[in-house]
C-alpha cells in the first residue's frame, strides 16, 4: 500500500511543483526587461559608458610618433605596417607609412606596453562594422611627415583626446556614426 | 433575402469551406505569428525585450523570418534517400492539417429551417479520426531521420518512433476516458455535452484523463519537456538536422500546426469547447447571440489599446509603419462597433442574429485555444527536458497505468451514475 499511496503523491507533487515553476516564469514575465536596448535606448552612447581601461580600436597620435617600431615588433599577428623615409640631404627621418589592420588587431595590447611614447593607444571605439574588410586598415599618415624627436626628461606631453583620432577614420572609412544615446 | 442567398447560406459546402478557411487562419496564416509569440515570450521570460526592431512590436520579423526560410538554398544531403527525405515533411505537414477536418469551431445553429454547423466533415468517430491521423506524424518523423544519412537525425528519428508511439497509449487511453464520459466519439456531441455549468466541463468530469492528456500531448507534438526528438543540445536538430529551406519550414509549421490541434483538442475535450459556462443561466435563451455585441466591443477596446500604445510618440520614433498599423487597427475596432451596432438594429431577425451567435462561438474557442497555445510556450520556458531513460520510464510505468486505472474508476463513475 505505501508503494502505491507514493505513487500518487509523486502525480500530486508533480502538479503541485509545475505550478510553482509556471508561477515563477510568468512572474518573470511580468518584469521589466534587464538587458538594455543596444544601442539607441542608452542612457548615453555606449562608448561613454565602457569602463577606463577597456581596450577598443587602436589609434596612434603621429605628432608624437618618433617612428621607432617598437609596436610593430611586439605585435604577435604583424597587423602594424611602418615605414620610415631617411632623408640623406637634410639627415631627417619621415614617417611615411603607419597602418594598423583593425580587421586582423587582437586587442592583446602588447603594442601599446612597447610604445615608449605613449602616442599609440587603445581608443575606447569598438563599432567598426564595414561592407569592405580591407576598408578596417587604417592609414593613420595620410601624407609623409617629420617623425617627432622623443619628449625630453620630465616633459608632458599634449596628446589628442582619447578616441578622437580613430573616430576620424573610421567615418571617413564608412563605419556609421553611433546613433545618439538617450533619444528615443 | 432571395431564394439563392438562402440556398448558399444553408449548403453544407458553404460552411465547410469556411470551417477549412478558419482552420487555415488559425495555422498557415497563424504560423508566422505563433513563431513572433514564441520568441517574444522566451525573450519577456528571460527578461530580454525580444524581437522588437522591425514593425510594431516586432511583428514583421515574423515575414522577414518566413521569406528568409523560403530563399535559402534546399540542401539535400549525400547518400540520403531522395524520394524519402523529400516526402517525409509533407507527411508531417499533411497529416497535421488534415485532424483540423473534424474539429467543430460552432455549435448548431438554425438558419431558414436548417441546422449548420461550422465543421468541415461531421464524422461519427471524430475523436478516433484524430488519433488515428495525428499518429501518421511519426512516420514522417521517423522517416526524415533515417532518410538523411546523418547519425544525428537516426537518432532523432529512433527517439521519435519510441516516444511517440509510447505516449500515444497514455493519449489513446485518456481519451477513451473522455468517450466514456460523454458517451460518444463526436467532437460536436463532446461539445455539446459540456453545455450548462462550469463543472460540465471536462476538466471537472474528469481531472485525471486531464492530466494524462496534456502530458501525452507535450509528448506527441515533440515540444518540450519531451523534446528529446530535436533536442538541439544532444543531436544538434534532431530529425529535421538536414533539412534546410522550405523543407524544413514544413517541419517547422508542422510542429506548430500540431500544437495548434492539440490546444484546439484540449480546449474541446476539457474546456467547454465554444460553450461559457452559465450561459443559459447568466444571458438569457439566445446566450451567444447576447453575448455577441459585447464580444465585438471587447475586440473594438483591444485593437484601440494596441493602436494607442503603437501610434505614441515614444514608439513612432522607431518606425512609421506603426502608424499604418495603427490605422488598421482603428478600423478593424470600428468595425467591429459597426456590427455591435447592426446586432442592436437587428437582433429580431433570426438568421443574422443566428450568424452572431455563431461568430462569438467561434471568438470563445479562439480565445480558449489561445491560452492552451500559450501554455505550450510558457511550459517551454519553465520545464526542463527529460531525460531517455526518465521519458520511457514516464510512459510505461507511470502514464499508463494511470490512464488504465483512469479508465476503470471512470467506468465505475459512468455506471453509478455519477458523471
Amino acid at each position: 500500500m505505501g508503494a502505491l499511496r507514493e505513487y500518487f503523491a509523486a502525480i500530486g507533487r508533480t502538479i503541485v511543483t509545475l505550478g510553482d515553476g509556471l508561477a515563477v516564469t510568468f512572474s518573470y514575465l511580468l518584469r521589466k526587461p534587464t538587458t538594455i536596448q543596444y544601442p539607441d535606448r542608452t542612457a548615453q552612447p555606449v562608448v561613454a559608458m565602457l569602463p577606463e581601461r577597456s581596450r577598443g580600436m587602436l589609434e596612434n597620435d603621429v605628432e608624437h610618433c618618433t617612428g621607432c617600431s617598437m609596436c610593430a615588433k611586439q605585435c604577435p599577428i604583424d597587423c602594424i605596417h611602418i615605414t620610415v623615409v631617411k632623408d640623406e640631404e637634410t639627415k631627417t627621418r619621415s614617417l611615411t607609412q603607419f597602418d594598423i589592420d583593425a580587421g586582423k588587431c587582437m586587442y592583446c595590447g602588447l603594442c601599446v606596453e612597447a610604445c615608449p611614447i605613449g602616442c599609440l593607444r587603445h581608443s575606447l571605439e569598438f563599432e567598426g562594422a564595414m561592407y569592405d574588410i580591407n576598408r578596417l586598415m587604417l592609414h593613420f599618415v595620410t601624407e609623409p611627415r617629420v617623425v617627432a624627436k622623443p619628449p625630453k626628461k620630465g616633459e608632458e606631453v599634449q596628446f589628442a583626446p582619447r578616441g578622437s583620432i580613430v573616430r576620424k577614420f573610421l567615418y571617413e572609412a564608412g563605419a556609421r556614426p553611433p546613433s545618439s544615446g538617450g533619444a528615443s | 433575402m432571395p431564394e439563392w442567398a438562402q440556398s448558399i447560406m444553408t449548403s453544407s459546402i458553404t460552411w465547410a469551406v469556411l470551417a477549412g478557411v478558419m482552420a487555415y487562419m488559425l495555422t498557415l496564416v497563424g504560423i508566422p505569428v505563433y513563431t513572433w509569440w514564441e520568441r517574444r515570450g522566451a525573450a519577456l521570460i528571460q527578461r530580454r525585450p525580444g524581437p522588437n526592431r522591425r514593425g510594431p512590436y516586432g511583428l514583421v520579423q515574423a515575414i522577414a523570418d518566413a521569406v528568409k526560410l523560403a530563399v535559402k538554398e534546399d540542401v539535400v544531403p549525400a547518400g540520403a534517400n531522395k524520394w524519402m527525405h523529400a516526402i517525409a515533411p509533407m507527411i508531417v505537414m499533411t497529416v497535421a492539417l488534415t485532424t483540423f477536418a473534424v474539429i467543430p469551431w460552432s455549435g448548431d445553429i438554425e438558419l431558414f429551417g436548417k441546422t449548420v454547423r461550422l465543421q468541415v466533415a461531421d464524422l461519427n468517430f471524430g475523436i478516433i479520426f484524430i488519433l488515428a491521423i495525428s499518429s501518421m506524424a511519426v512516420y514522417g518523423v521517423t522517416l526524415a531521420g533515417w532518410s538523411s544519412n546523418n547519425k544525428y537525425s537516426m537518432l532523432g528519428g529512433l527517439r521519435a518512433g519510441a516516444q511517440m508511439v509510447s505516449y500515444e497509449i497514455a493519449l489513446g487511453l485518456a481519451v477513451v476516458g473522455m468517450v466514456l464520459v460523454y458517451g460518444t466519439l463526436k467532437l460536436n456531441l463532446m461539445v455539446a455535452g459540456q453545455e450548462g455549468s462550469l463543472f460540465q466541463w471536462g476538466l471537472f468530469q474528469a481531472p485525471l484523463a486531464f492530466l494524462i492528456y496534456m502530458v501525452a500531448t507535450y509528448a506527441e507534438t515533440n515540444r518540450v519537456p519531451f523534446d528529446l526528438v530535436e533536442a538541439d543540445s544532444e543531436i544538434v536538430a534532431g530529425f529535421h538536422t538536414e533539412y534546410s529551406s522550405l523543407r524544413f519550414g514544413l517541419f517547422y509549421m508542422g510542429e506548430y500546426v500540431h500544437m495548434a490541434v492539440s490546444a484546439v483538442l484540449t480546449v474541446i475535450l476539457f474546456f467547454g469547447g465554444y460553450h461559457v459556462p452559465w450561459a443559459h443561466t447568466l444571458f438569457g435563451t439566445t446566450p451567444y447571440a447576447t453575448l455577441f455585441p459585447w464580444v465585438m466591443a471587447a475586440l473594438a477596446a483591444l485593437c484601440l489599446a494596441l493602436a494607442w500604445d503603437t501610434s505614441r510618440p515614444k514608439r513612432r520614433a522607431l518606425t512609421q509603419g506603426n502608424m499604418i498599423f495603427a490605422a488598421i487597427l482603428v478600423a478593424v475596432a470600428g468595425g467591429a462597433l459597426l456590427l455591435a451596432t447592426l446586432y442592436g438594429l437587428f437582433y429580431d431577425v433570426a438568421w443574422f442574429a443566428a450568424l452572431c451567435s455563431m461568430v462569438t462561438q467561434v471568438a470563445v474557442l479562439v480565445v480558449k485555444f489561445l491560452f492552451f497555445f500559450w501554455l505550450f510556450i510558457w511550459v517551454r520556458w519553465t520545464v526542463p527536458r527529460f531525460r531517455y531513460d526518465q521519458l520511457m520510464k514516464l510512459g510505461w510505468k507511470v502514464m499508463l497505468p494511470l490512464a488504465l486505472f483512469n479508465i476503470g474508476l471512470t467506468s465505475v463513475l459512468v455506471l453509478a451514475g455519477w458523471l
